[in-house]
C-alpha cells in the first residue's frame, strides 16, 4: 500500500509504463522513441492531476486510455515538426505498425473499411491484449459495452474480409463505409 | 471462411513487437519532475467568448458579428471546447468509397502515412463553394427516463411481455437500464455511475440501446467470455442470405414503429438506409433537423426468415445549440493542407491502419522531398458526433472531401475562431 502521493504515482508509473510504451510505441508511429518517451511524461502528468480518479484494479487501462487521447497532439506536432524541417520522416524496415499489417493487403483493406471505433477496439484487444473491462475503462464504456462493441467489430472485419478474399470487389467494401 | 484466413488471428498474428523500454532511472526522472512541478489548472471546459466592442478581438470579429445579427444569434455563442485527441481536419474515418486495388499499390510509395500537411497538397475542386452560410450544431444528450425509452423500443421491436429494470454493477460503478422481455431483452449501454447515482460522477454522454435476443450464443474471444451482454453477431455469416429488398420489407416495419412510438431521437429522423452484404444488417443513418446526415446511426439485423436478432440505436435526444459561422468549402481544403493552430487538426485516428492518401508524388530538387497532390473531386456536408471536454456530446458539421481515387478527407465546417481542443485529458 502506498503511503503518500508520490508512492503511489511511483507504483501506478512502474506498473503501467511498460504497457503504456507498448501501447504508444504501436500505435504512435512515426513518432521516435523520444516522443513515446515525451508522452509518457504526459501521461504521467495527467496521472499526477488526477491520481484519485485511476479506478483500483484497472489502473493499466485507465493509463493506456490517457495515453490514447495524449496521441493525437503528439501526432500534430510531429506534423507540424515535418513541415518545419521540410524532410519526410525515415520509414525503414518494420519501423512502423502498419508495415507489419500491410502484409496481408485484404486484411489492410478490410481494416480501413471498417469505422474508426471498429478498428481501435480490434487493435485495443488484439494488440494490446485488453479484455472487456479493461476495454471500458480505454474507452469510457461497460464492459459489456465493449464485449458488445468488440464482437460486432470482430464481425464486421470478417464480414469484409471474406468479401474481399472471395472476390476481391472493392464494392462491397464501400457500402460498408458511412460518413 | 479456413480458420487460416480469419482476419483476427492475421491481425493478432500482426502486432509488431515492441523492444523499447524506459529504462527505470529514467522512469524516476520523469517522476520527480512531474510531482516536483505545481499542480496544473485544468483546462476551461466551455467558455463563453463574448463579443465586445473594443476588445481586442473585436476587429477581427466584425464579419461574424454581423452573421450572428442576421440569425438573430447573441453575442453569447459560446467557444466549443473539443475533447482532447479530436481531430478536426485529416483522413476521414468513415470515408464512403474503398481506395481501390490501384491506389493500394500508391499507397506503398515512400509519403509518411498519416501526415498530411507538408507532404501533401490538396487541390481544390472546381465546383467547391467559396463562401458558407452559418451551420447548425446541436446538442446530443442523454434522454431523461432510460427506462421509459427502452420499453418503447422494446415495444417497437416486438419484445415480449417487458419489464424494466436497472442493474447496478462493477463495484457500483455502473448503472444501466434495461426493457427484459420473455424473448428479448433491450439494454442501455451503462454508464459510470458512482454509487450508482446518476448525479455522482456520471458522465454526460449520450447512450446507445441495444436489442439482444434471450439465449443466443455470443462469439467472443475467450478471454472475453464470461459476465459480457449477449451478442448474436458473428459465426453465422455465411448463413444470412436475405435480400436487400427483404431486409428493407423488414426493417421497414420496425423504423416505422420506433418513429411512431418516438423512440427515435428526438429532432432526428431516419435516413436512407445501407446494407451489409452477407450479413443481414441494413442500416439507417440518423439525421438532423437540419436534413443532414450524421455518423449516428439505427441499425438491425435478421435471421434469414425476417426475425429480428439483434439492432442497436442511440438512446438520445438532440436539439439546437446555435448556428455557428461556417467555413467554405474550398476554405476547408485550406485548413485541411494546414490545420488550425490549437485544434487537433492532421490527426489520423487510425493511425499507422490507414494507407497513405497518395495520388501524384512530385520530387523536389534535393530528392529529398515528396509531396502527394491529391485532387479532391466531391465534397458532401455531413454530421460528425464530437465530445466536449465536460464530457457532453454535439454534432457538429464537417464537410467530407473525396478524392478520385477513393482517399476521403475531413474538417469541420465550423469557423475555427469557434472551437478549440482541449490540451490534454
Amino acid at each position: 500500500m502506498a503511503d503518500t502521493r508520490e508512492d503511489r504515482l511511483r507504483d501506478l508509473a512502474r506498473q503501467s509504463t511498460p504497457a503504456v510504451v507498448r501501447f504508444l510505441s504501436r500505435h504512435a508511429y512515426p513518432l521516435t522513441n523520444g516522443d513515446v518517451d515525451d508522452l509518457v511524461e504526459e501521461v504521467l502528468v495527467v496521472a499526477w492531476r488526477r491520481l484519485d480518479d485511476v479506478p483500483e484494479g484497472a489502473e493499466v487501462a485507465w493509463m493506456i486510455g490517457v495515453a490514447r487521447n495524449l496521441l493525437n497532439n503528439a501526432r500534430r506536432k510531429h506534423t507540424r515538426r515535418v513541415n518545419a524541417q521540410r524532410k519526410l520522416a525515415p520509414v525503414g524496415p518494420g519501423a512502423s505498425a502498419e508495415e507489419h499489417v500491410i502484409a496481408n493487403e485484404q486484411l489492410r483493406v478490410a481494416l480501413d473499411s471498417l469505422r474508426a471505433e471498429d478498428r481501435e477496439i480490434l487493435l485495443l484487444h488484439y494488440w494490446e491484449g485488453l479484455d472487456a473491462p479493461a476495454l471500458g475503462v480505454v474507452l469510457r464504456i461497460s464492459p459489456g459495452a465493449a464485449a458488445t462493441r468488440l464482437s460486432r467489430a470482430a464481425a464486421r472485419l470478417r464480414g469484409t474480409f471474406e468479401e474481399t478474399v472471395d472476390s476481391g470487389d472493392t464494392e462491397a467494401l464501400e457500402r460498408t463505409r458511412r460518413v | 471462411m479456413p480458420d487460416s484466413l480469419d482476419p483476427t488471428e492475421l491481425l493478432a498474428n500482426a502486432k509488431p513487437q515492441v523492444t523499447y523500454e524506459i529504462e527505470s532511472s529514467r522512469l524516476d526522472e520523469m517522476l520527480v519532475r512531474v510531482t516536483s512541478a505545481s499542480a496544473q489548472v485544468r483546462f476551461p471546459l466551455l467558455r463563453t467568448w463574448q463579443m465586445r466592442a473594443g476588445s481586442a478581438l473585436a476587429a477581427s470579429l466584425v464579419t461574424v458579428a454581423a452573421v450572428l445579427v442576421t440569425l438573430g444569434g447573441g453575442p453569447g455563442l459560446t467557444v466549443l471546447t473539443l475533447e482532447a485527441g479530436t481531430a478536426v481536419a485529416g483522413p476521414a474515418t468513415h470515408a464512403s468509397s474503398a481506395p481501390s486495388s490501384s491506389s493500394f499499390s500508391a499507397a506503398k510509395a515512400p509519403v509518411t502515412p498519416g501526415v498530411n500537411a507538408g507532404s501533401t497538397k490538396f487541390v481544390v475542386g472546381s465546383r467547391f463553394l467559396s463562401s458558407a452560410a452559418p451551420l447548425a450544431v446541436f446538442r446530443v444528450t442523454s434522454v431523461s427516463d432510460p427506462s421509459t425509452s427502452l420499453m418503447k423500443i422494446a415495444a417497437a421491436l416486438g419484445v415480449r411481455h417487458a419489464r424494466p429494470n436497472a442493474e447496478c454493477t462493477y463495484g457500483a460503478r455502473v448503472l444501466s437500464a434495461n426493457a427484459v422481455g420473455t424473448n428479448a431483452i433491450v439494454t442501455e449501454a451503462p454508464y459510470h455511475a458512482d454509487g450508482c447515482t446518476t448525479s455522482a460522477g456520471a458522465t454526460v454522454e449520450p447512450a446507445t440501446w441495444t436489442f439482444n435476443l434471450k439465449g443466443t450464443a455470443c462469439e467472443l474471444p475467450s478471454s472475453l467470455t464470461g459476465d459480457v451482454a449477449a451478442c448474436p453477431l458473428g459465426g453465422v455469416f455465411s448463413q444470412h442470405q436475405a435480400s436487400h429488398r427483404q431486409l428493407a420489407l423488414w426493417s421497414s416495419r420496425l423504423t416505422a414503429s420506433l418513429l411512431q412510438l418516438r423512440a427515435v431521437p428526438a429532432g432526428m429522423t431516419l435516413g436512407m438506409a445501407t446494407f451489409l452484404r452477407d450479413v443481414n444488417v441494413v442500416t439507417y443513418p440518423l439525421v438532423t433537423s437540419s436534413g443532414v446526415a450524421s455518423n449516428q446511426y439505427e441499425e438491425f439485423q435478421f435471421s434469414n426468415d425476417g426475425s429480428l436478432v439483434y439492432a442497436t440505436g442511440l438512446l438520445a435526444s438532440t436539439s439546437l445549440v446555435s448556428a455557428y459561422p461556417a467555413i467554405s468549402e474550398v476554405r476547408g481544403v485550406e485548413l485541411l493542407q494546414a490545420p488550425p493552430s490549437g485544434s487537433g487538426g492532421g490527426v489520423n485516428p487510425g493511425g499507422p491502419m490507414i494507407p497513405a492518401p497518395t495520388t501524384t508524388t512530385v520530387t523536389s530538387p534535393s530528392d529529398t522531398t515528396l509531396t502527394a497532390v491529391v485532387r479532391l473531386s466531391s465534397v458532401t456536408l455531413s454530421y460528425r458526433l464530437i465530445w466536449l471536454s465536460d464530457g457532453s456530446a454535439i454534432l457538429a458539421p464537417q464537410y467530407v472531401y473525396r478524392a478520385s481515387n477513393g482517399v476521403s478527407e475531413q474538417v469541420l465546417a465550423l469557423d475555427p475562431s469557434y472551437y478549440q481542443v482541449e490540451a490534454s485529458r
